[in-house]
């Protein structure tokens, strides 16, 4: 991937430039928003639709360009586009919290069929939340764990306050704690090293 | 943008979820990039171009907007000052501003049409100064009065004679 040789100007002053015309400054956006945006919009809905969603997304961003505000930030911003994009296309229903789905999901009688489907996937957390939780309380964990979003800025995104949303995580997460307890099979019982440095976006 | 692992000692979900999406990250496309690149500038137009071509429209817009008002305006305190002039009928009146001449000319008509929107318009400034203007000052007059005596009322006799004695209203 293509980085800027010399000091990276920030998300926030490209975005500026792009409001004044700067084509290659959004084009600089597009390449570091493209990973996290499509892993962001592949967490719940099909594979196959994200990269229709993510192409929406920037258009929608680009068109509105004109909207931003610089003292906001940027990823805050695009995230909140791609979120609510992600909703318009697939006008999935919201599933409500259904105890009962989630005590099947975390029955041990639940066969070992399930869990290798999942455990194939590798994503045997986030397809049960995907499951269990509605779409708020998945996009809110996502951007917690996988983002590293602070709850202030998960607020903008999900247009709600600080202190729903962190009721909102504190929920989800009370639903999947004992989806990690069943998680450990064997040979992946070992807690694996931390990364030495952080992935890119 | 921060992609730093999140380090919440006290939360055991943390880990094995970021792990989770980790191991499932995609990767980088040129592909896609170009195909993203590409389709921005050939659907929509460009976005400052945009915002420019809006401000053009939109003060275009707002001078036709404060014309027609003003027009509006003004025919309506015209209106107002013709029917509500003391002591005349709003017929005479018309009468007195735009008296029966003989046909005359098209240049005479304009003539006379400058005329009475020269008088209209002076009668305009008369009457907002007799109605308007001095209605205001006669109510902010009568407002400092009524705070006046509100404030002073309760006061010792010799100080709101003091107080009293100054002019408020000047």
């Amino acid at each position: 991937m293509q980085t800027l040789p010399h000091s990276s100007p920030s998300n926030e002053d490209l975005a500026a430039r792009a409001q004044h015309g700067c084509m290659p400054s959004f084009e600089e956006l597009l390449r570091r928003f493209q990973v996290p945006l499509l892993h962001f919009l592949r967490r719940a809905g099909p594979e196959y639709d994200a990269e229709d969603v993510l192409q929406e997304t920037f258009l929608r961003a680009y068109s509105r360009l004109n909207r931003y505000r610089p003292q906001w930030r940027f990823s805050t911003w695009l995230f909140t586009i791609a979120r609510r994009t992600s909703i318009n296309y697939h006008r999935r229903p919201q599933p409500a919290a259904d105890d009962d789905l989630m005590r099947r999901v975390v029955s041990p009688t639940a066969g070992p069929e399930q869990y290798l489907v999942d455990a194939e996937s590798r994503q045997y957390l986030w397809s049960a939340a995907a499951r269990i939780l509605r779409e708020e309380e998945l996009t809110a964990l996502w951007l917690h764990y996988v983002e590293a979003m602070p709850v202030a800025e998960i607020a903008a995104v999900l247009d709600r306050s600080s202190v729903a949303v962190k009721t909102m995580m504190f929920r989800a997460r009370k639903k999947l704690l004992p989806l990690v307890g069943d998680l450990e099979p064997e040979g992946r019982s070992a807690r694996p090293a931390r990364p030495a440095a952080a992935f890119h976006g | 943008m921060d992609n730093q692992k999140p380090i919440d000692a006290f939360d055991p979900l943390a880990e094995p979820m970021w792990r989770e999406a980790h191991l499932t990250r995609p990767e980088f496309s040129e592909t896609l990039h170009a195909r993203l690149r590409a389709a921005v500038p050939i659907v929509t137009p460009i976005g400052p171009q945009a915002k420019r071509i809006s401000r053009r429209k939109f003060h275009g817009n707002l001078s036709n907007w404060a014309i027609a008002t003003a027009a509006a305006i003004a025919l309506l305190i015209g209106s107002a000052l013709l029917w509500h002039t003391p002591g005349q009928h709003p017929g005479e009146m018309i009468v007195q501003t735009n008296p029966i001449e003989p046909a005359r000319p098209p240049a005479d008509d304009l003539d006379a049409t400058a005329t009475l929107v020269e008088s209209t318009a002076s009668g305009l400034g008369q009457w907002m100064e007799t109605t308007v203007v001095d209605s205001q000052w006669a109510g902010l007059n009568h407002d400092a009065k009524t705070a006046m005596e509100t404030v002073t009322g309760p006061l010792p006799c010799d100080l709101s004679v003091v107080i009293a004695a100054t002019d408020l209203t000047e």
